[in-house]
């Protein structure tokens, strides 16, 4: 019996977006990577299509007391408060590695006001090896700024504008999926500017310790990551991808190789590794190899193809 | 350097009523581990639970590349844990974190293990027997009750004529009646304070007591602390302890996964 063997084609993973080429569309979450160098003796970043900074603010933050975690089935609850050390230090220290790595660098940034969102986005004008920025307008875990914009479609837009008009670099709102209407935001951040737009990120919730008889995290409320929100990413992701015209990068609870098939298929361009750095540090990797092997297997020459795919084909 | 392996399981003792002793090949991590290091351990690989579990070393064999982690089985990821057998494989991440700081030979350490806050600090007490460490070496084991001294035959096993080992339990079941910070407090009556070096792991309360004695007595006292860990790498900001170098600086938090998990009792704040 013979057997065909699965040509060796060369499968272009690459894609571009606002003009920065991406190795592949596999990039690590903000908040679950670090500033990048943490994970270097396990992940090779040359091989991960985007780096995405911890949020970064204008000055270094604290965060919130301890429990700032807790588990839940199949997902997690963080209310670290933007823990971080400063837009300048990272500058200063975490660039020079990344610089050294094939990875695209993205930094995530917020403020309490829109005015410290343009003042952090200012300062990295001058951070050489830079691609991209993703503006966190959707944290629920902070009094001020964040999910504050995020929620309101009229403050998402005055952020986001007041955003493009400093960077010299693309832009990308991440949404909040405690929204009433995710596409709204959505077109607000097209219509401000926006270059491309990620989401989601967390979804609100808590925990009790029954036992103390009270919240278990000490911010009481914090934001769901993990398996467990993958259905609620991928509807938003197919929701907006209806309505707005700009590239979407899906986050929210992937896994593994066929959770990305599906946010592609739903219509994302690109998708973020969030919590499953923590449980698998190399799973970013492991996407990466097995999106090469699916489009090998399926004959499908460029990931581009599968963008949407799931779709009803317009009428 | 971290590293990432598949271990497979060389051994699974039950030591006691829920309490587990699980014996790992794992030669890479085992050539860099030292006392305080912990292993991060994905307890099955379909997500629930979902995150890794993290466990202080409780010992190691170089020769074989074996490392020994100690449990007590309170919830789902430490029940998967336990019904592992021989053959079987778990993925770690390790050596993560940092470790104790080794005595001098000069020094007088003092060993004080709450319960399964045993591990690191035995750990560290064969290790220093390994090295013909000169010091002189307590050994203090605390727990509720007899049967909760999981680990006494590994006790028992330390050399007397190396080790001076001391029990307690709470209710006077085993040696001295009463809690672990008493009888640390009889030991330091007869030792010369400013040669002392304590090494503590152990449930919260102890801890706190013991920062608060350190603070009090200006003594050198490390804390091995446990808490919940989701990325062990430095990274979620998830697992942190209020920090305060001194006196006139300000309170911080430490992640206590790539910052501890050994901390200097007089510069955390354990409430």
């Amino acid at each position: 019996m013979m057997v065909r063997v699965a040509q060796n084609k060369k499968i272009d993973l690459a894609i571009e977006i606002a003009g920065v080429k991406f190795e592949n569309p596999v990039m690590v979450a903000s908040g679950t990577f670090g500033y990048g160098k943490e994970y270097a003796d396990l992940v090779d970043l040359n091989q991960i299509g985007a780096v995405i900074s911890k949020t970064l603010t204008i000055v270094p933050r604290d965060g919130h007391p301890p429990l700032r975690t807790f588990e839940t089935p199949s997902g997690m609850l963080n209310a670290i408060g933007l823990h971080n050390i400063g837009v300048d230090n990272f500058i200063s220290e975490k660039m020079k590695f990344l610089r050294t790595k094939k990875t695209k660098v993205i930094a995530n940034i917020a403020g309490s006001t829109i005015e410290e969102y343009v003042q952090v986005a200012e300062k990295l004008n001058s951070a050489e090896g830079l691609h991209m920025l993703e503006i966190n307008i959707s944290s629920p875990n902070v009094k001020k700024g964040c999910m504050e914009f995020g929620s309101r479609a009229d403050l998402t837009y005055e952020c986001v504008k007041a955003i493009k008009e400093v960077s010299r670099y693309p832009v990308m709102p991440k949404l909040s999926p405690n929204v009433t209407d995710i596409v709204e935001i959505a077109l607000a951040c097209q219509e401000a500017g926006a270059d491309c737009i990620s989401l989601i990120n967390t979804l609100v919730g808590m925990a009790i310790d029954w036992k103390k008889k009270k919240p278990v995290l000490s911010n009481i409320t914090g934001g769901l990551s993990g398996p467990a929100i993958k259905p609620v990413a991928l509807a938003m992701v197919w929701k907006v991808f209806q309505k707005v015209k700009l590239p979407l990068i899906g986050v929210g609870g992937i896994m593994n190789t066929t959770d990305a098939l599906e946010f592609f298929m739903a219509g994302a361009t690109a998708i973020q590794v969030g919590t499953a750095n923590y449980v698998d540090p190399q799973t970013s990797v492991k996407i990466v190899e097995g999106l090469k092997k699916y489009c090998q297997e399926n004959k499908i020459s460029s990931i581009k193809e599968l963008i949407g795919m799931a779709q009803p084909s317009p009428t | 350097m971290v590293y990432q392996t598949d271990s497979p399981v060389l051994e699974n003792l039950r030591l006691g009523e829920d309490c587990y002793k699980l014996i790992l090949k794992a030669p890479k991590i085992v050539d860099h581990s030292w006392a305080g290091n912990f292993v991060h351990i994905q307890v099955n690989p379909f997500f629930y639970p979902l995150l890794r579990r993290a466990f202080s070393i409780n010992e190691v064999d170089r020769k074989k590349g074996s490392l020994e982690v100690v449990f007590k089985v309170i919830g789902t990821g430490t029940g998967h844990l336990s019904r592992k057998k021989k053959g079987d494989t778990v993925n770690l991440l390790g050596p993560l974190g940092k470790t104790f700081s080794y005595p001098d030979n000069e020094d007088i350490s003092i060993m004080v293990a709450g319960g399964l806050g045993i591990v690191p600090v035995y750990f560290l007490t064969r290790d220093l027997l390994r090295k013909k460490h000169k010091g002189k070496t307590y050994f203090l084991y605390g727990a509720k009750e007899k049967d909760q001294l999981y680990c006494l035959s590994d006790v028992k096993k330390l050399p007397k004529s190396k080790v001076e080992i001391l029990y307690s339990t709470d209710d006077g079941s085993y040696g001295f009646k009463g809690y672990l910070d008493a009888l640390l407090k009889q030991v330091l009556e007869k030792e010369d304070k400013n040669k002392v070096k304590i090494y503590a792991c152990g449930p919260e309360g102890l801890l706190a007591k013991l920062s608060g004695l350190a603070k009090e007595e200006n003594l050198f006292c490390q804390l091995s602390l446990e808490v919940g860990m989701p990325c062990g790498m430095g990274t979620c900001m998830g697992c942190v302890v209020k920090y305060k170098k001194d006196y006139s600086s300000p309170v911080t938090f430490k992640r206590v996964c790539c910052e501890g998990p050994v901390f200097n009792a007089q510069e955390v704040i354990l409430d």
